[in-house]
Parts: structure tokens; sequence; C-alpha cells
């Protein structure tokens, strides 16, 4: 994985200790919380409900054991003994003191991490596919283009106050979009021109929250030398075209579409014409200089192992055959596997990790992967080089720390936002309802039995749990001052990309889990053969059957 | 249809209902803490039973503008809505204080394993 140089630690410390002396003035009274805040916020520190929540930014989602080690340390000594995975690949504390802050801060710096550009009107994390360099279907591992993307957004002068919060994802693999390139401010795919030539499809646009869009294309083909003078020329054109006068209307989602793609793409092609070839030209040399650090490991001379793979999904011990089914992919190296960890359990909040369970993970991750790990933005973990050989002990070893779910891409694998548990901007609890409907769906025969779904749920119209590109997405809204729950069917967040439709009028916190059991039901009955997927039959039969499933002729 | 599956947590309160009541909370600067205002001793408590309760929107501003003079302690004094226990103490009426003072509904951390 990629190592910080000296100027890269050098920055992150002085970024700590000018955060320690801000956090100093304001305990003193010296500044107070109106000019407090946007430091804070630049440092990734929020304020919530019941306490300030700090996250912490994983480049890609990508963490070396020894990070995992510290992260666990940081929950247990400055919060309250656990972590929360988010769908940008960080990890947040929901509980730390400022001057606990002002210490994490430091102890991050050790490990090569930060809290910067985790909130504000900047760049914020570029994400990935959680199975970056290790899957089959990838033209080329997207994680150093990622990383050469991090190194130029981050302290990027020109872009440290944009109109609204900016958002970059990177994808590798023509068909199965695994890193959302369609909701995300801009989306790269990494493509091949009819020549045969590696370049990038750059998408812009895209993005949920109260106004939905689908990303669209601006350049269908962009050699990969121009990365950066490209994305340079989109954010100058937001920069200086999106609007700064309406929060809502701030998104460059908002800008493409006032001005329609072509129009949009005029632009920036032509403030592109000026810079193309000045200092922002990406040589092969450092491209390679990047992929060093995302270089193979030392992986061993195996045998092929898919058959082996296969035998293991129905093995007699139907707890560890469930999960080789439903948890474990082929790996292009013969021999090893790619491992998801789910974090989603009936007993506590989707995607929360305690201090303990990231120790035992860094550990695992030591002795099975290579000593790395990623956070997925579905809000799991994955161990992405385990040799096949080894997956039963590694599944005994996740059984017993509450990690050997076996409900990966099923029903109970959800995201969740906060909810109104946590966040200041909610209408309804979203991490209850999950709880419940991971209840409601524990029976893994009938979870395999539905299959292929996803379920997101958000706790306010900000989209923050993506319910707009759940197969089914669920709203928390506040109905006369009461939490309900909007139903949402047939958004999907990968190449086949499409927004969810309401069905109909809200239901309340103990109708939504019976609700969503309706649908599923009904999807039983409506599916041609178990081989089609929910969204595939939702596609197919339309939205009547479910309606007429959940309100009658009403 | 079978669609009820109650839930394990409370069936919260309508949002945001005005009454007459109101008391003057914020965010205490050391830890983000929801604390609520004693008018009298002109201090934070933890505990929004001790908070003072006063009668009517313009009342409460007042007490938000003296509440204001301690902002290195706390951040964004606010007005919110209460009802009135018995004793006068005062309760939230919308679902985010009542979280807000109660906390999180949903379970904060997983116990170890037993080893
Ligand atoms: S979707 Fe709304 S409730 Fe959920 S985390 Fe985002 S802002 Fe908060």
């Amino acid at each position: 994985m990629y190592q910080y140089d000296q100027y890269d630690q050098r920055i992150v410390e002085e970024r700590s200790r000018q955060f320690r002396g801000q956090v100093q003035r304001r305990l003193s009274g010296e500044i107070l919380e109106d000019e407090f805040k946007p430091l804070r916020l630049q440092n990734g520190l929020y304020m919530q409900l019941h306490a300030y929540m700090l996250r912490v930014a994983v480049p890609y989602g990508l963490l070396s054991s020894t990070q995992m080690r510290k992260l666990a340390h940081i929950a247990r000594t400055y919060d309250k003994g656990y972590g929360h995975l988010t769908t940008r690949q960080n990890m947040q504390f929901n509980w730390p003191t400022l001057e606990g802050v002002a210490n994490i801060l430091d102890e991050l710096a050790s490990v090569q991490m930060h809290a910067v550009q985790t909130s504000g009107n900047c760049i914020r994390n570029t994400t990935s596919d959680q199975f970056a360099g290790v899957t089959r279907d990838e033209l080329e591992d997207p994680r150093p283009y990622a990383e050469i993307i991090r190194q130029w957004s981050t302290f990027h002068p020109e872009f440290a106050f944009l109109p609204r919060k900016f958002k970059i994802a990177v994808n590798a693999t023509p068909d199965d979009d695994r890193a959302a390139v369609y909701f995300h401010d801009i989306g790269v795919k990494l493509v091949e021109n009819g020549a045969g030539e590696r370049g990038f499809e750059v998408l812009a646009g895209g993005g949920l929250g109260r106004t939905p869009h689908i990303g669209q294309t601006v350049r269908k083909f962009l050699p990969k030398e121009h990365l950066l003078s490209y994305l340079e020329s989109i954010l100058r054109v937001y920069n200086q075209f999106g609007r700064r006068d309406n929060k809502f209307k701030a998104r460059i989602k908002i800008l493409v579409n006032a001005l329609g793609i072509e129009e949009f793409s005029r632009r920036v092609e032509e403030e592109w014409e000026q810079i193309k070839d000045g200092d922002m030209l990406l040589p092969e040399e450092e491209i390679e200089r990047v992929k060093k650090h995302f270089a193979p490991h030392a992986y061993e001379t195996l045998p092929d192992s898919d058959s082996e793979l296969a035998a293991l999904a129905l093995d007699k011990d139907r707890a560890f055959g469930n999960w080789v089914k439903n948890n474990v992919r082929p790996h292009k190296v013969p021999g090893y596997a790619s491992v998801t960890i789910s974090v989603k359990d009936k007993e506590i909040p989707p995607g929360d990790l305690s201090d303990y369970q990231m120790d035992q993970v860094a550990d695992l991750a030591d002795r099975y992967s290579f000593g790395e790990m990623r956070i997925t933005h579905t809000q799991n973990l994955v161990l992405a080089d385990v040799k096949v050989s080894q997956l039963r002990e590694l599944h005994e070893k996740l059984v017993a720390v509450n990690l050997g779910n076996a409900n990966a891409n099923h029903i109970a694998d959800m995201i969740t936002c906060p909810g109104l548990d946590f966040c200041n901007l909610a209408n309804a609890r979203s991490i209850p309802i999950g709880m419940r409907i991971i209840d409601r769906f524990d029976d893994i025969d009938y979870m395999n039995d539905i299959g292929d779904v996803n379920l997101k749920i958000s706790g306010c119209i900000n989209a923050c749990g993506h319910h707009h590109v759940g197969n089914i997405g669920i709203l928390g809204i506040d109905k006369q001052g009461v939490e309900h729950y909007q139903l949402m069917l047939g958004g999907s967040a990968g190449n086949d990309a499409s927004l969810g439709q309401i069905v109909g009028p809200a239901f309340t916190q103990d109708e939504i889990v019976g609700a969503v059991d309706t649908v599923l039901q009904r999807y039983l009955k409506e599916r041609e053969s178990a081989d089609e997927t929910f969204i595939h039959c939702y596609r197919r039969v339309g939205m009547a059957p479910f309606k007429e499933a959940l309100y009658g002729d009403n | 249809m079978p669609w009820h599956y109650p839930s394990a947590y409370p069936t919260l309160p309508a949002m945001a209902k005005k009454t007459p009541y109101l008391v003057v909370t914020a965010s205490r600067t050391d830890d983000g803490a929801p604390v609520y205002f004693r008018a009298q001793s002109k201090d934070w408590s933890e505990q929004i039973a001790e908070a003072s309760v006063v009668q009517g929107e313009s009342v409460a501003d007042e007490l938000v503008a003296v509440a204001r003079a301690q902002e290195r302690a706390v951040c964004d004094p606010y007005p919110m809505y209460v009802d009135r226990a018995e004793g006068g103490a005062a309760v939230p009426v919308s679902a985010r204080e009542r979280i807000r003072s109660e906390g999180p509904t949903t379970p904060l951390r997983r116990p170890d394993p037993q080893s």
C-alpha cells in the first residue's frame, strides 16, 4: 500500500500540531464556536446529537493491520470502545472529547493517517472497488489512480472552498461497478478504446441527496496522462459556475443538469485545452512509481482452486458452506480467495466494530491476508488475499468474534445511515429499523432463497444511506411529527444504474419491517426462477404487484 | 397481512410539538454532551430534569441571551419545547430531543466474547 514520504508525514504532523493549538484556544475561550467550527470541520470533526464525531480518512478503504490496531487503540482510549464503518470507506468515532481529538490526530499521524477533508466543501475521500487488485474482472488495479487523485486533491488550494462537498470514485471492472461511479460528482471508469489503449471514461453530475441524478459521460475516452488536468478542468468549471447562493442547489449535479451535459462538457473541454499540456501531465514513470506501492503480494504458486471453492460452498457444515457461498469470491491468483467479513448482525448497529474486534481482525489479516484489509462502502470489511486452504480456519476464528455471518450481498447486508440516534439532521431513526430487518431475516435458508438483493436506509432526504439506489430503499420521514418510513423499489448503483420509485404511503416503524417482508414474499411468488434476482424480477413485472401486495386495492 | 413486528424500541412522541414550556439547551464544549441551563446558578446540567423551565418564547429568548454569555463552556445554546412531568421537571416533546437527552435507542458496543 502507499507509504508516506517525508513531505506527507511532515504535513500531517504539522496539521495535528495546529489543531491542538486551535483546541486549546477553544477550551480557554480565546475563540468561540463560530470561529472554531470551520477549523474543526477541516479536520473531520462534527458535532452530533450526543457528542463530537470524528471521521478518519481511509483512502479507498485500504488499511494495514498496524493502522487497524491503532484505530482499536483510539476506540478504547478516547471513545466508547467501538468505531463505525462509513459509506465512504472511512471509520468514524462517535464519542471523542475535544481534548481527546487533539491526541487522536497525533496517534493517527504516527500510522500515516489523518482526518483531513472528511468534512466541509472540499474533495472528500476517493473511493474504489473493495476487490481492487484481486478481482478477475478488472482491466487493472484502480487504486494507483485513486491514490494519484488523493495526492492531487489533498490540500489543493483552489478546491478547499467549493460550492459543496465533492466526491470521486474510480472503478476498473467494465461489467461490474462496485464503486457506484454513476452516483458520484465525478465517476472515473478505466476503459479500453477501439485501438486497445487504456484510458478513462469520465462521468460527472451523479449524486443522491434530495435531487438524485445518474452521472453522465463528459468524455468517452481520456488518455491516462491527462487524468489530473481533466479532473482539474471539471472542478474549475464547477467552482466557477456552481451555485453558492443555495445550499440545496450547490452540488455539481445541479450545474450539469442546468447547463445540459453538452454545454457542461464544452466548458470543461475549453478549460482543458488551456491546461492539458501543462505541468499536470501525468508521465508514465509517475504512474509506474505509484503502481509500485500496489505491487502484488508474494503469493505462493498454488493449483487452481475454483472447483474446491465450489465444493466448499456445499460443505456439510452449513454455517461454513453458506459463508463460502455468500461471503467468499474467487481471486485472480490460483489458490487464493477474497473474503467479505460481514459487519451486519442483529445484536449491534450495522457497521459497528468494537475495539476488540478491530484487534482480532488485524491479527487475522496478519495471519491470513498479508497484513491488509479493506473497508467497503457497504460498511463491511474485506480480507482480499486468503488461501483457499485456510478458509475454514479463518471462518472459525471470525465466528468466535461474532464476525462470521454468512449474509454478504443478501437482504441483511444493508447500508444504514446513523439516523436520529446520532445525526443532527435526521427525521427518523435508521439503525433500529436496520437491526430489526436483520433480525427478521436471520434465517439463512430464507435469506438464501431470496438471493441477491440490497437494502439501503436513510434517516432523511440527504440520503447518506443511499436509499435511492437500494433494490429496496427506505427513507425516514417526519409525518405529522411521528417517524415514518417511505418504501422505494427498483434502485441500483451498478452498471445498470437506476433510481428507486416510491411505492405508496409511508409506513410506521412498527409496519416497515413487515412491509419489506411482504415485498420479498411477493417477489418469491412472481419470479420466473430462482435465478431471477429481485431487481430483474422488479424490472420485468414493474411496481403493480408489489403495490397490490402492500396496499391491496386501496 | 403479516407486517406487524412491534418495535422493541419506544414509539416516540410527536416531534417539535409546541407547548407553553421551554428550556435552554446546548452542547458542552469539552465533549459535545447535551446540557441544560439552570438560570439561578447560571450554569449547565447534564440532567434535563434540573433545567430551568420558563413559559413563553420571549422569556426563553431572554434566557438564551443569558446563556450566550457562556459560550466558552457550551456551543450554540437554543430554546426547546418541553412538557412538564409531575413535580414540574421538564420532559422533551420531540423525538430528537428525547433521544438527545436519553442517549441512542440502540446498543452501543458489543460485549467481548467470553474467553
Ligand atoms: S441521511 Fe440524514 S439522517 Fe442519515 S446520516 Fe445523512 S443527514 Fe443524517
